[in-house]
């Protein structure tokens, strides 16, 4: 179908989105329903298959007055128009800020704390003794980009189409080959589509340009490609970084365990003390060490001693890490990106993490209004500083949130059976409250539901008997056998959860894994040598069948 | 769910067992069958006396005359396999059809009315012969099956019910009796689309009790067991199967196979090794699915499990460590594809009670042609075209255009195939179709081959030479090595000379066949009681005295239970 026939059938103009594609579509066929009126289903449901991936993703902003001149604007010269400087005075137009969307990470973890976000923070903490704990110094932020750029920027942004950035971004890079962000970018985009190879050879040219950024990644994916040198400069700019890499890496793990170690001696500030757990629970997401823990306790306890009593972000994180540390069972990946994202960094950004799409993205669309709601608890009942935080409800709200931000009813029971471990009755009056009161947020918010808050274990269909009649003695039967069954499959997950319980089927799941990237691989080798065929039967074309003219 | 004809009901004939369903107040609700059960075995049986028996009895008589049963028929439909029950010999469309017949009329008594139409449920990985079989079982029956849906898609309409306000994307791994059928699937905004379905269709809960059967063979030497050792073997290892779903452990106790006693204890760690193939072949139609659909393990919401076989705690905690979370099991696994197929049955009638749900559903396997390349100088014949891709969202459409290879070429042929292989060998052949071409240079002429496969499954092929307005059309309907329309209506004709045994003695042959099944495998003086009760009840049976005949019958059906769950 031709894409002007598609975007008539489903009725949109020429500007429009893969999104208002859907869009109509969704609209479109409860009208031409499949079962009631098929040809027209078909019709639509051709045109929606031929837009989806022809459409971009964001809409496209009506280019500017002098668009053209774009490409040979200097990087560092004002932008062009008149408008956006007037208008929209952006002081620091990076890349990173056009979007919020873009995934924070260590890497990014030092311009975020430069950034305006926590003004309490005096210079005083920022400046650290000792060069150890300088940050890493990136490189400095263009000021301006050409209009190209910035549309380009946009739309690599969201990484749901990756095929589509990724061109775009190479395209940048071809062009302006000293820009780290694109390059840096490209690089997660790779790494999270699982290509991981070639993440690496993005980072090993990025090197090669002169960006050291790259040398931490290297480490850990790839450490035969740096140098001692090299190493040892991201070494002296950012040594908890290249500690957090060399973790992540198994290459070196027990050196960046020292490194860890080491620091957590050198405290000085609070910021030290939060930098340092937020890089213990980082490196904890990939295996938990008794180790670390302590490094993370010690630090923790550490922090108390030099807080100020205060709300906001660095007491959250303490209660959470001591919380955390406290546990014997180790957490998932999930829970530990979360809440450490969540928390260190406002919530505004969450790092990209394992959580399921529509989850990560109520959380982004709710954290301010979560942060807030969790700087209030803390400031209402004011903690004095020598004062045992384990009374009263104020502990609890620690947990609160925490089942709140990983939004997960296993994360409910893992807190709850935590609690009885503590023998402390869990806040659960507290906790319908605090839902209730996120529920009443939203609806006055205009915000739309999201229904990842339910429960999903009482809501079956079994569970509404219809008004008059009560369960009849089969229905009865059955919802025991499933009530059952979930006993058994919850003493399932508890048994998972053991690490040391590694049978045949954690074999079987690793098996799978591997081969899920295996079976990536060989689709995008598949792609390559497809393409290679196909131009060796052009060249040697007589009559090739079922070529040409997909209508 | 009315139509001026009569119901629409949805029916699932499972390989092991078959349920009916209809929606009612807008929840899908599973018809009692003649024994007050809602699963009937898919099982049928010959007496003495030739009556067909159909479901429980019949099932119960797979350990008594082997012979003269016939279970998981379901597996060879579409081949031309033949079962002897007694002097007759039945094709599995046949015994489908029997199968069919017992359930409507079961259905038909419960809801007091006639049932004129149904939905029909087949596994996803089902070609088209299968599909067509099915189909001539339905017309054996009499029965007028317009419909047949994928058991995955129909699970996914019983979990798309239910959720429709939400969204999110889920995936449904259905491992039955005999197939494993697992089914991508995204709901938003009141729309269910489908997005990918694979599968085994060979993999179940019967191979799960065959590999165990088979350890057991293994472990205490057994070879070249009778058919009735082996089926009452097999009993036990079911048994057992199930019993470690819930417990740690569980006893495998026969007497006298073959001359010994057999008596294993089998734990959960003796499993883990047992099912490990059959657990590992679960892997790729998850794979193909995901990459199918396009996604990946962490993009999906949630993890639905259907299907009898699940209850077993191994592929729950395999599908767990898959996809890193916990499996819901939001509906009753044995109900869940019959409650589909009503809603489906619903949904094609345009009923009132689905009016705000709108379900797609996905072409199951590929279908294309063959064709040839020339390759530099080379011919290359036999490759398989692919027109309509599986995973297309159905009703769908799609052509390709195909070229003359020779000069002043004057035939083309257009042979049509189904399957996911390069050569057409390796596919099935679905029909062909020979068209005059104008005889020009090679190369010069185009025809357009245009693959239509619509909701009721049914591949058409229009065939149009490029710049002429000449069409040819051809409707696939039966296939080679299918049965043809003669044999169904003469099937259909000796369906209703069949004698089926009759339905008011029903609770009385039930509970004799399962008594009987029961006193096999008791000795001594248990069985010695038992016997006396059983005889008992014959006695009753030839009094008429119908007062009698229940009061014996319920003390015999209690006393059955009882003697079984000793065991």
């Amino acid at each position: 179908m031709k894409i002007s026939d598609a975007l008539a059938t489903l009725g949109l103009e020429s500007g429009a989105t893969s999104r208002d594609a859907r869009k109509a579509y969704l609209r479109l066929i409860k009208v031409h329903k499949p079962e009631t009126d098929p040809e027209g289903f078909a019709k639509v449901r051709e045109a929606y298959d031929t837009l989806k991936k022809r459409l971009p993703r964001n809409a496209v902003p009506e280019p500017g007055p002098l668009s053209g001149a774009g490409l040979e604007t200097p990087v560092n010269t004002p932008p062009a128009f008149e408008g956006s400087r007037q208008e929209n005075p952006v002081p620091n137009l990076s890349p990173m800020d056009l979007s919020p969307e873009v995934p924070t990470d260590p890497r990014d973890f030092s311009k975020r704390e430069i950034d305006v976000s926590e003004p309490e923070l005096g210079p005083s903490e920022r400046a650290l003794d000792g060069a150890e704990l300088e940050f890493g110094s990136a490189k400095p932020m263009p000021v301006q980009f050409s209009r190209e750029i910035e549309l380009a920027w946009e739309r690599v942004s969201d990484a749901q189409y990756p095929m589509g950035t990724r061109k775009e971004l190479k395209q940048a890079i071809e062009t302006h080959p000293e820009h780290f962000e694109f390059r840096s970018e490209l690089f997660e985009i790779e790494l999270e589509t699982g290509r991981k190879n070639k993440a690496i050879d993005i980072a090993i040219e990025g090197l090669r340009n002169g960006h050291e950024e790259f040398v931490v990644d290297l480490i850990e994916f790839a450490p035969s490609e740096v140098t001692e040198e090299q190493v040892e400069r991201a070494f002296e700019q950012d040594p908890l970084r290249v500690a957090l890499a060399w973790i992540r890496s198994n290459d070196q793990r027990k050196r960046g365990i020292d490194v860890l170690e080491n620091a957590s001696r050198s405290l000085k500030t609070e910021f030290d003390c939060d930098r340092l757990v937020f890089t213990i629970l980082n490196a904890m997401v990939h295996r938990s060490s008794r180790r670390l823990r302590d490094i993370g306790k010690v630090t923790v306890e550490f922090r108390k001693q030099i807080a100020r009593p205060r709300a906001g972000d660095a007491l959250l994180i303490n209660t959470f890490a001591e919380e955390l540390f406290a546990l014997e069972v180790p957490l998932s990946e999930e829970t530990c990106r979360v809440f450490a994202g969540a928390i260190l960094n406002g919530g505004d950004a969450i790092i990209r993490t394992s959580l399921p799409k529509n989850v990560r993205k109520a959380l982004k669309a709710q954290a301010p209004m979560l942060r807030q709601l969790v700087i209030e608890r803390f400031e209402a009942p004011a903690p004095s500083p020598g004062s045992d935080a384990s009374s009263g409800p104020s502990m609890h709200w620690g947990w609160i949130l925490f089942i709140v931000v990983s939004c997960s009813f296993r994360a409910f029971r893992a807190c709850d059976r935590h609690e009885r471990n503590q023998s402390r009755q869990i806040d659960t009056q507290g906790l319908i409250e605090l839902r209730r009161e996120l529920e009443q947020y939203r609806q006055s918010q205009g915000v739309p539901e999201e229904t990842y808050f339910r429960d999903p274990v009482g809501e079956s269909p079994l569970d509404e008997p219809a008004l008059d009649e009560p369960r009849n003695p089969r229905e009865q039967a059955l919802v025991d056998e499933m009530e059952a069954t979930f006993e058994r499959d919850r003493a399932t997950q508890e048994s998972l959860s053991n690490e040391a319980d590694r049978g045949a089927l954690d074999d079987l799941a690793e098996e799978f894994r591997d081969e899920e990237e295996q079976d990536q691989a060989r689709q995008r080798a598949i792609e390559r040598t497809s393409r290679q065929v196909l131009e060796i039967l052009e060249r040697n074309r007589v009559n090739v069948p079922g070529t040409v003219d997909r209508r | 769910m009315r139509t001026e004809e009569g119901i629409t009901v949805g029916i699932d004939l499972g390989t092991t067992n078959s349920l009916v369903a209809i929606l009612r107040n807008g929840r899908p609700v599973v018809l009692e069958n003649s024994v007050g059960n809602l699963l009937t075995p898919s099982a049928v049986s010959v007496d003495e006396d030739g009556n067909i028996l159909v479901g429980g009895p019949a099932r119960d008589r797979a350990t008594t005359h082997p012979e003269r049963t016939v279970e998981r028929f379901k597996r060879d439909m579409g081949t031309d396999k033949r079962f002897s029950l007694g002097k007759k010999r039945y094709r599995p469309e046949e015994l489908s059809a029997i199968l069919l017949r017992e359930l409507v009329e079961a259905a038909e008594a419960t809801l007091g009315e006639k049932i004129k139409e149904a939905v029909v449920t087949v596994p996803a990985y089902f070609g088209d012969l299968q599909r067509q079989a099915t189909r001539d079982a339905a017309k054996i029956a009499g029965l007028k099956v317009e419909r047949i849906i994928n058991e995955p898609t129909a699970a996914a309409l019983a979990y798309g019910l239910h959720e429709r306000e939400r969204e999110l994307q889920a995936v449904i791994l259905d491992l039955g009796g005999g197939t494993f059928d697992i089914t991508v699937l995204e709901i938003v905004d009141g729309v269910v689309e489908i997005q990918s379905s694979a599968g085994d269709a060979r993999l179940g809960g019967e191979d799960f009790s065959d590999a165990l059967l088979k350890w057991v063979e293994d472990a205490e030497g057994l070879k070249d067991l009778n058919a009735v050792d082996r089926a009452r073997l097999r009993v036990a290892c079911d048994r057992a199967k199930r019993q470690l779903g819930d417990q740690e452990q569980a006893r495998i106790a026969v007497f006298d196979i073959d001359g010994r006693d057999i008596e294993r204890t089998i734990t959960r760690a003796n499993t883990a090794l047992i099912y490990q193939e059959l657990l590992g072949r679960m892997r790729l139609p998850i794979l193909r699915a995901l990459r199918d659909a396009e996604l990946q393990v962490d993009d999906i919401d949630e993890v639905l499990l259907v299907g009898g076989a699940t209850r077993m705690r191994e592929v729950s905690e395999l599908v767990t460590k898959l996809f890193n979370r916990l499996p819901l099991r939001s509906l009753p696994p044995d109900e869940a594809v019959a409650m589909g197929a009503a809603i489906q049955a619903a949904l094609k009638i345009d009923d009132d009670q689905v009016s705000d749900m709108v379900v797609t559903d996905v072409a199951p396997f590929t279908v294309g042609v063959s064709s040839a390349a020339v390759v530099g100088t080379r011919e290359v014949s036999g490759l398989f075209s692919p027109i309509l891709e599986r995973g297309t969202c159905i009703p769908a459409s799609r052509v390709e255009r195909f070229f003359t290879m020779v000069d002043n070429q004057k035939k083309i042929l257009i042979e049509v195939f189904q399957g996911e292989h390069s050569t057409c060998k390796e596919n099935t052949k679905l029909g062909e179709y020979t068209m005059k071409v104008p005889p020009k240079r090679a190369g010069d002429v185009a025809v357009d081959v245009r693959i239509s496969y619509d909701l009721n499954g049914i591949i058409e092929v229009e065939m149009n030479i490029a710049g002429s307005s000449r069409k040819e059309h051809l409707i696939i309907e039966r296939n080679p090595g299918q049965m043809s329309e003669t044999q169904v209506k003469k099937a259909r004709e000796a369906m209703e000379k069949l004698k089926f045994h009759p339905r008011e003695s029903l609770p009385n042959r039930t509970a004799l066949s399962r008594a009987e099944a029961v006193y096999q495998e008791l000795r001594g003086e248990e069985r010695l009681i038992f016997g006396a009760l059983l005889a008992d009840f014959r006695g009753a049976l030839e009094t008429q005295d119908d007062n009698l005949i229940q009061t014996l019958r319920d003390a015999l059906n209690n006393a059955t239970q009882q003697f079984s769950v000793r065991r």
